[in-house]
């Protein structure tokens, strides 16, 4: 098949940067070089405060270079040359970005020893929220957050014209901090188990576990909550959403992935793959994925209902708590702040 | 099997033009029948949006982006694409002259050659750096000029030429703006419209001159270094876009025995005057079009509607042209514009207008009704959706101006989240005809 010549001969990109915008991304760069000093097991300040450093200069220079970047022109789309930039067009940047991404999920999974320095960069942080030293995951977990956020204001500044993308990032955003960040956190320092409220089966295949659904109603009245709370989630609460608000309510409301996707991952998202065959393999991938989920947990459930023994725990466990929970009795007490006041 | 099913094996259709007319043509005679097709067209590989040019500019998207089907999609539907151009058409033994001398047989004849930009008549427009905007090799063209360009004048104040302003402008080029009205698309817009859009160009630091045109176009060295307007102020520029609208590109027809007038003239089943020759979209002119149409409509919508009640009469369904109720839309810069039904820049007699403009006159709502029986003829809107159906039935049922404020949040199309201005227009309505 014949293919069409690009029509790009000259390179139009404005080369020259502002001082002001240099200055703003050298902060950045600065944040960058402390993170990577930390990644090498050198530490010049006390931790707690490289940790500052670094957190405070990523911050201060990501929302500098934001306002500078798009506070000049009134608001309305701005995709002016994103096929001409290197980074945002498959460039050199570009690339060497993508296998430093790919490159730091590859140690993250495989090879968490050699991130020791980084993670040990967020001890002061983990110590604080979650009672216990940083480990990979919530390396990870911090950086995810800081780059939601802070892209999250450059995605939110930069669609001001659009209400509905402020409601929608800010709630994204939102939900990345308090209910996939600081109440997992929160949970693990109060010892309870650590629970995302926001994942649902099938997305989650072990939340219908009936293994898992034991250890979480045996851990209390909180875990009962949240045996309550994935189970109606899952298979009440997610098909009605859905059926009335589409897929977005979840991926581009409140998911951590579509989170990502749709702040720090804005800058490329020109650069999908629209083809028919790309949807093809897509549709192909998740429906495989979903009934391979769906057989899996009848089976699983199958087998643990075979074993009375178990099943007859679980519900014990579950009915102890029921009788009278903590989570309902504080409820009720202070039912008046949440139901309407019949007396009125 | 019918006969004429049977016969519809063997037609061989051919398309000169690869736009959204003959596109939609060759689709919809696809579906509807086994028939040979080919599209000629001697500007692209494969069709393209071209209202979307301006987008693989300023580097939104690349020209694969904005071709709205993959390249397999032609093979697989059995409709061949030539890219050769058209020299001529002998009529009386159904031939097809290209320019390398080559033939090509028809039984069904469609031309969809479009329009092509028209020229400005003064001294120096043969110079390098002087150029419209209609087909992809234009648009390579001023891609080419556009680096170390000093600053573009642009010449005629219309869709392509605010197209035009926001393409350099996304560069970083400065651009003077040439208007010949007393503000931009005065020809169309009404003046409140009109000088929100002139505010807004300001507002992007668009050099906008009213009432001046372009007298003469100096040059150096066969390239273009300056112009002369009415006003005798000189400006230095290396590029200049005329953009004074467009006109059927019917060159190639010339002295034969189709009949044209402007365009090639149809009827309402856009048959020519010549027997199995149709001609759709831009290059077509109606006879006899239907009440409040043109005779030309050289926007995608129509030429889209041709396309489909085209392929309906080759293929058996005998179908007319009836566009129904007008409509349009655009962007100016970060301003949308809809427009549906009547709307008049200057109100003629016996038409009343309401309109509403928010306090940061960036959004606008006008609806246009008649005087006599209230019934409301036309909407536009500026920054503002509403439901194309919605507007389109009420025009159609002619409700009445009451009615319509009272049910405008009906109408209205923005996203969620968005602020509703109904209440400030339902007031001004109160206020102004004090109902």
């Amino acid at each position: 098949m014949k293919t069409t010549e690009s029509l790009a001969i000259i390179n139009p990109s404005n080369i020259s940067i502002p001082i002001y915008e240099k200055l703003a991304l050298g902060v950045i760069a600065i944040a960058f070089l402390l993170f990577s000093l930390a990644f090498f097991n050198i530490y010049p300040f006390q931790i707690y405060l490289q940790l500052l450093l670094s957190i405070s200069f990523l911050t201060i220079g990501s929302i500098w270079y934001t306002f500078l970047l798009y506070s000049k022109t009134p608001s309305g789309i701005k995709n002016n040359g994103v096929f001409f930039k290197n980074i945002s067009n498959r460039g050199v940047i570009g690339w060497m970005l993508g296998v430093i991404l790919t490159g730091f999920y590859i140690l993250l999974y495989w090879f968490p020893t050699y991130l020791e320095g980084l993670i040990h960069l967020f001890d002061p942080l983990s110590y604080s929220i979650r009672g216990k030293a940083a480990d990979n995951w919530f390396l990870y977990g911090s950086f995810y957050t800081i780059a939601v956020l802070l892209l999250g204001f450059k995605f939110g500044f930069k669609y001001r014209h659009n209400r509905y993308q402020l409601v929608r990032t800010f709630s994204v955003c939102f939900f990345q901090l308090i209910f996939a960040y600081l109440i997992p956190a929160f949970l693990i320092k109060m010892n309870s188990p650590e629970f995302y409220f926001t994942y649902f089966w099938p997305l989650k295949k072990e939340m219908l576990f009936p293994n898992d659904l034991q250890y979480l109603a045996s851990t209390g009245s909180l875990g009962v909550f949240m045996v309550y709370w994935t189970v109606l989630l899952a298979l009440v609460g997610v098909p009605i959403l859905t059926y009335f608000f589409g897929k977005r309510w979840y991926c581009s409301w409140i998911c951590g992935c579509g989170a990502l996707a749709e702040t720090a991952g804005d800058a490329f998202r020109h650069l999908s793959d629209k083809s028919l065959k790309a949807w093809k393999i897509e549709r192909y991938l998740i429906y495989s994925v979903l009934v391979f989920v769906v057989i899996l947990t009848i089976l699983i459930m199958g087998k643990f209902s075979l074993e009375r023994q178990h099943f007859r725990l679980i519900f014990a466990n579950i009915r102890q708590s029921l009788w009278f929970p903590d989570w309902l009795n504080i409820f009720w007490s202070y039912r008046h702040w949440i139901l309407p006041n019949p007396r009125k | 099997m019918s006969i004429f099913e049977f016969i519809l094996l063997f037609m061989n259709v051919v398309i000169i033009g690869n736009g959204i007319s003959g596109i939609t043509a060759a689709r919809h005679i696809r579906k509807l029948s086994n028939a040979s097709i080919t599209v000629i067209s001697e500007e692209a590989d494969y069709f393209f949006s071209r209202t979307a040019l301006m987008y693989i500019y300023m580097g939104h998207m690349r020209l694969q982006d904005t071709q709205p089907y993959e390249n397999w999609f032609w093979e697989k539907n059995k409709i061949s694409l030539l890219k050769k151009r058209v020299e001529s058409v002998d009529f009386t033994t159904k031939k097809i002259i290209l320019q390398d001398h080559s033939n090509i047989n028809y039984d069904k004849l469609i031309i969809a050659t479009g329009s092509k930009s028209n020229n400005y008549n003064c001294k120096g427009t043969e110079l390098e750096g002087v150029r419209s905007l209609y087909h992809l090799q234009d648009l390579t063209y001023i891609d080419k000029i556009s680096a170390g360009l000093n600053r573009a004048v642009i010449v005629g104040g219309g869709l392509i030429g605010v197209e035009l302003a926001e393409m350099f402008h996304s560069r970083n080029i400065p651009v003077t703006f040439l208007v010949r009205e007393t503000s931009f698309w005065g020809k169309v817009l009404p003046p409140e419209e009109a000088n929100m859009i002139d505010r807004h160009l300001f507002e992007h630091h668009i050099d906008l001159k009213l009432k001046p045109e372009l007298t003469e176009i100096i040059g150096e060295a066969g390239k273009v270094v300056a112009i002369k307007a009415s006003t005798d102020e000189e400006i230095s520029c290396g590029f200049v876009g005329i953009t004074i609208g467009v006109s059927p590109n019917i060159d190639f027809l010339k002295f034969s025995a189709l009949k044209t007038n402007k365009g090639i003239l149809v009827n309402e089943f856009l048959e020519t005057n010549i027997e199995d020759v149709y001609a759709i979209g831009d290059c077509a002119e109606l006879e006899n079009p239907d009440q409040d149409r043109k005779s030309i409509e050289a926007i995608w919508y129509t030429g889209r509607m041709m396309g489909e009640v085209v392929a309906q009469s080759i293929c058996g369904t005998k179908t007319a042209y009836h566009p129904g109720i007008w409509f349009n839309s655009a962007k100016f810069f970060d301003i949308e514009y809809q427009v549906y039904g009547k709307i008049d820049p200057i109100l003629p007699e016996g038409i009343e207008t309401i309109y509403w403009e928010h306090k940061e006159g960036k959004k606008s709502i006008r609806i246009n009704f008649s005087s006599v029986d209230k019934a409301v003829i036309g909407f536009n809107l500026m920054g503002i959706r509403f439901r194309h159906n919605i507007c389109e039935q009420w025009i159609k049922e002619r409700k009445t101006i009451d009615y319509v404020v009272k049910h405008l949040q009906e109408a209205n199309f923005d996203p969620e989240f968005f602020k509703r201005y109904e209440t400030e227009i339902q007031k001004l309505y109160l206020e102004k005809f004090n109902q």
